[in-house]
């Protein structure tokens, strides 16, 4: 039988201490939320991927173009039923902090081979029908308060104009993914514009093609597609690898790094740090509570019953700073999306990563609470009655 | 005017032990993960700033950010190298000039992930410009126009094939690996190779970068603003420390706002609990301030000894911290150059810097922490607080 | 063993090892008193008052012989069934009140109940109850710091009678007491002795706080029994109706 006021009671007696101590918890717990996030984020694309893709890139580095005599040979390989080329564009919005990713890309083949990528403004027929058109990831214009018939302009760092202006690309839609296969913050414009320019001579900069995306048709199997890709650039000019598309998602969370580790480490600390911050908070408590463990059991209530006392307590204060915690993370999330969306497109807390959270506070508050919940239970009558308060 | 003891303040920190520790620990936590956040971004800026010297001279595309993104055609590189009257010509009779060839290319690592590592293709003039920079530690120099590298220190251990006697095969030409060198910068991190060579095998005849020692007493302020205006190849001009300076900002940046990130959300649970432990001094030691105050001490004497003791706890907290974050020290970690996107290894550095900032940002942990607690007690009346019992 | 002994204790010791010496609290005592007495418990400091009542209340363990209780040998008892036996058979009346300070009076009073099986509201009717038949009914919501040393005495004393136990121990309830608070809580025990037919056990120091009892029980040093002073006329302390 555990008396509930008494558990509620107790933990409302020191008011300052109780409210300090349940901010610090959900500011951890926030804290531990959003480096979960970041490495989810990091991941998202390799759990969304789409497993009727094919990615075609150089073998040697992601730097290195393929030339474009590689797609009409592509697209007669067995099984491709469709290619949109992809070139990393690397330009910027006015300054070279407002980063965030452009490509050139097959407009049309674009909707084909990406089904996930919807319109939420503007409409697909005026992206094709420009040829300075682009779309643009809503998350991104959000960012830049960009909307559909504004004109864009972006700097090439890696395709400068000869005459060193902007590029100039005219707002058709803003785009939005039902995957995290694409993130929301890119930019997608007509591939033929980046090569006219290229042949004008009215700009500079690598030619040929970043990746080729193959969409494999139904009743074909990819790893069929990509050994036959392989074999048939085997002997050069350029050497390319032909992977699954969550592989080469996994390619890019690999040459990150070890960011997982980094944030592990974090995490290990801010949870140490607040496990001795509730278990301080805890042991004070219980120390103040010595002599009415002592009447609770000279009453007859059970040595079971006190340590339930003193474990609930923990379990409520804990409950209640992670999910005050785990609320300000799904608060922030929109904010904190925007924040680092350039860094970390995806960025998003998941069930999973809540779930996580509530584990790590319900360990948290029996570790805080299992040493003072013994002691109460070993404490013997007499000696607790001798106590003061 | 009295002070009160500090002895009184020690010893009510001795007696409430177990508080104090996880107070001086969970501080001690919280300032380690911070302090090795900093110890990161010092590696990996000492790594790029102190490496960088002065008198090399580097020469990019004009608008370029780094050598990925810097590109010269190899007749543009050639006009380049021969319109400057600057570079100093030693006895032999070569001006100390040399175009460089840079390219992240994929490679495995030797725990099975892929990764970009910077391979260079140089000339011999480059080794003679570095000097000491670059030291031969293991086989040999690479040979003019043979199809050899030699590997960077801190590749041998992290990625396949990066031993000497191995083959590493750039698209489709295998290269023998004669040689390991040792550089203090990110050179060590990185695969060199003949120029002329490395660019057939990745069927890439361009270049992209010119590096020089200039003629004592060189106005290089002058020599930036004439190839600023060149009229054939314009570029940008800048002294290599310079240069690595510039690459280091974007992690820096990273790091330094993961670390503010850090230290303002884990500085406010560690606050709470600084805050939480001197409110239970106060608690315990409201008799004693009642008999602080009735034998005549001021109430700013009482308010200044409540302030020490949460100094006390800070800084035992900082020194617990800096002991925690010191066997990083010269630990090997690896982190991606977000420029160049490749990953480079350095060791973690706990500089004098870092321990002063993590000593100080404890003592600001128990100095907001402590104000609250202090104010209380200050306030008190001394027939309260002895009745207080 | 008379068919009305409550409490029956045969060779019961005790002792405590401080330093490596063993210190004899009690020395195979025996002892029987009757259901329906007032027994105060005298003695001079280490006669092993406490200890003794400690014994008979289940708080601790005798080293050996037998405690019998109603018939009962709580000394066999394990730690739950110990626990069980107290919630259900004794009320405790300590010397520092011992009232729960997070707690109103009316919950203080309630505690004991949450080891039955009654309802919440039948729970609320037997401490306010408890609450009126010591006069504390109208601070039922106060807690023990908003009252007065006496008034926390019989918000115990409610406590301990609100199971409805047949033993009531008291360990110097009126210590702390100032003459007239000691008084009204003598007096309360005095009536919960006679109307309540409450078997009460009470250790004090204090001669005229004995002088309440219907009989003394005086320890004498190294714990053995001395004489029982049967007292012809006990010194009524009144009703407790209208204290203060």
């Amino acid at each position: 039988m555990i008396p509930f006021t008494l558990v509620t009671k107790n933990l409302a007696k020191h008011k300052l201490r109780f409210v300090l101590t349940v901010l610090s918890l959900a500011v951890a717990i926030f804290l531990l939320c959003v480096l979960r996030s970041l490495v989810v984020a990091l991941n998202a694309g390799v759990a969304d991927a789409a497993a009727n893709r094919v990615i075609v890139q150089s073998k040697v580095s992601l730097f290195v173009q393929m030339p474009q005599s590689y797609g009409p040979k592509l697209k007669l390989v067995d099984g491709v039923s469709s290619l949109v080329r992809w070139n990393w564009f690397g330009g910027y919005y006015q300054d070279p902090s407002n980063f965030f990713a452009q490509f050139a890309t097959d407009p049309k083949e674009l909707f084909d081979v990406y089904p996930e990528l919807y319109l939420v403004d503007g409409t697909k027929e005026a992206f094709l029908a420009d040829r300075k058109a682009c779309l643009v990831g809503a998350e991104t214009a959000a960012k830049y308060g960009i909307q559909v018939g504004d004109s864009f302009p972006i700097i090439g760092a890696l395709y400068p104009t000869t005459d060193g202006s902007a590029w100039d690309f005219q707002v058709a839609g803003i785009y939005r993914s039902k995957k995290k296969s694409l993130d929301e913050n890119t930019l997608f414009f007509h591939y033929d514009f980046l090569e006219k320019s290229l042949e004008s001579g009215a700009a500079s900069g690598p030619d040929g093609v970043g990746i080729f995306v193959l969409k494999v048709a139904p009743g074909y199997q990819p790893v069929e597609v990509m050994s036959e890709v392989d074999a048939l650039f085997e002997n050069g000019p350029q050497v390319v690898q032909a992977t699954s598309e969550s592989e080469f998602q996994a390619q890019f969370v690999s040459m990150v790094g070890n960011v997982p580790l980094l944030v592990s480490s974090i995490g290990g600390g801010v949870m140490i740090a607040i496990l001795l911050a509730v278990l301080n908070t805890m042991l004070m408590s219980a120390r103040e509570q010595t002599r009415d463990i002592g009447v609770l059991k000279a009453l007859g209530f059970t040595d079971g019953s006190v340590f339930g006392i003193l474990i609930l307590q923990a379990f409520v204060l804990c409950g209640l700073g992670g999910a005050l915690g785990i609320l300000l993370a799904k608060m922030s999330e929109p904010g904190m999306a925007r924040a680092i969306g350039s860094m970390f497109p995806g960025y998003q807390v998941t069930m999973p990563t809540l779930l996580e959270a509530g584990g790590a506070t319900l360990a948290i508050g029996f570790l805080a609470g299992i040493t003072p919940a013994l002691r109460a239970r070993a404490l013997s009558v007499i000696d607790a009655l001798r106590a003061v308060r | 005017m009295a002070l009160v003891p500090l002895s009184y303040n020690l010893r009510s920190l001795a007696v409430r032990w177990s508080a104090t520790l996880l107070t001086v620990f969970g501080i001690g936590a919280t300032v380690a993960v911070l302090a090795g956040v900093l110890a990161l971004q010092q590696g990996f800026e000492t790594l790029f700033t102190e490496s960088g010297r002065d008198d090399v001279i580097v020469f990019l595309r004009q608008g370029a950010t780094n050598e990925g993104d810097s590109v010269f055609s190899l007749e543009r590189a050639q006009i380049l190298m021969k319109s400057l009257p600057e570079v100093e010509t030693p006895e032999d009779g070569q001006p100390l000039i040399g175009a460089e060839m840079y390219l992240a290319v994929r490679r495995t690592k030797t725990d099975g992930g892929e990764t970009n590592v910077p391979i260079r293709g140089v000339s011999q003039r480059s080794f003679d410009i570095y000097g000491d920079g670059v030291r031969i530690v293991e086989g040999r120099r690479l040979a003019s126009g043979a199809d050899e590298v030699v590997v960077g220190k801190k590749l041998v251990e992290r990625i396949r094939d990066c031993q000497v006697g191995r083959t590493l095969t750039l698209n489709t030409t295998p290269f023998q690996v004669v040689g390991v060198f040792d550089s203090d910068g990110p050179f060590a991190s990185e695969i060199w190779g003949d120029r002329d060579r490395i660019g057939e095998a990745l069927e890439r005849p361009v270049l992209n970068r010119v590096v020089a020692i200039l003629k004592p007493g060189t106005d290089l302020a002058d020599l930036a603003a004439r190839m600023d205006a060149d009229p054939q190849v314009p570029c940008k001009v800048l002294t290599e420390k310079e240069y690595l300076t510039s690459q280091t900002s974007a992690l820096s940046f990273v790091l330094r706002g993961l670390g503010f990130f850090l230290a303002l959300v884990m500085g406010t649970a560690a606050v709470f609990t600084a805050t939480n432990t001197m409110l239970a001094a106060l608690a315990s030691r409201t008799y004693e301030i009642g008999i602080l105050l009735a034998l005549g001490y001021r109430p700013y004497a009482i308010f200044l000894s409540f302030l020490f003791e949460a100094l006390v706890l800070g800084l035992a907290g900082g020194a617990v911290g800096c002991v925690l974050a010191l066997p990083l020290n010269g630990v090997d970690t690896g982190a991606m150059n977000f420029q160049t996107f490749t990953e480079v290894a350095f060791a973690f550095r706990v500089t004098p810097q870092v321990m002063v900032t993590a000593v100080v940002f404890a003592l600001i942990l128990g100095l907001v922490g402590g104000t609250w607690p202090a104010l209380r007690a200050a306030s008190m009346r001394p027939t309260e607080a002895m009745r207080r019992v | 063993m008379t068919a009305n002994s409550m409490i029956r204790l045969r060779g019961v010791t005790k002792s405590y090892s401080r330093g490596g010496e063993t210190l004899t609290v009690l020395d195979r005592l025996d002892l029987d008193m009757d259901e329906g007495g007032f027994y105060a418990l005298m003695g001079p400091s280490g006669s092993g008052k406490t200890t003794l009542l400690n014994l008979i209340g289940g708080l601790d363990r005798c080293d050996e012989g037998e405690i019998g209780i109603e018939g009962e040998d709580i000394a066999r008892m394990d730690g739950p069934e110990l626990a069980a036996w107290r919630a259900e058979k004794v009320g405790f009346v300590f010397q520092g009140f011992n009232l729960i300070p997070v707690l109103t009076a009316q919950e203080n009073v309630e505690l004991p109940l949450l080891l039955t099986n009654l309802s919440r509201r039948e729970r609320r009717e037997h401490a306010t109850l408890a609450l009126e038949m010591v006069g504390l009914a109208d601070r039922r919501g106060h807690r023990p710091s908003q009252l007065s040393g006496g008034q926390e005495q019989r918000v115990a004393i409610a406590r301990a009678l609100v199971s409805d136990p047949h033993l009531i121990l008291a360990d110097e309830p009126t210590g702390d007491l100032d003459r007239k608070s000691a008084d009204d809580v003598l007096g309360l025990l005095q009536r919960l002795n006679r109307e309540f037919k409450k078997t009460i056990l009470m250790v004090t120091h204090d001669h005229e706080a004995a002088q309440s009892a219907r009989a003394i029980v005086h320890m004498e040093k190294g714990g053995t029994l001395g004489r029982i002073e049967v007292l012809a006329a006990p010194t009524d302390r009144g009703s407790a109706r209208s204290p203060t």
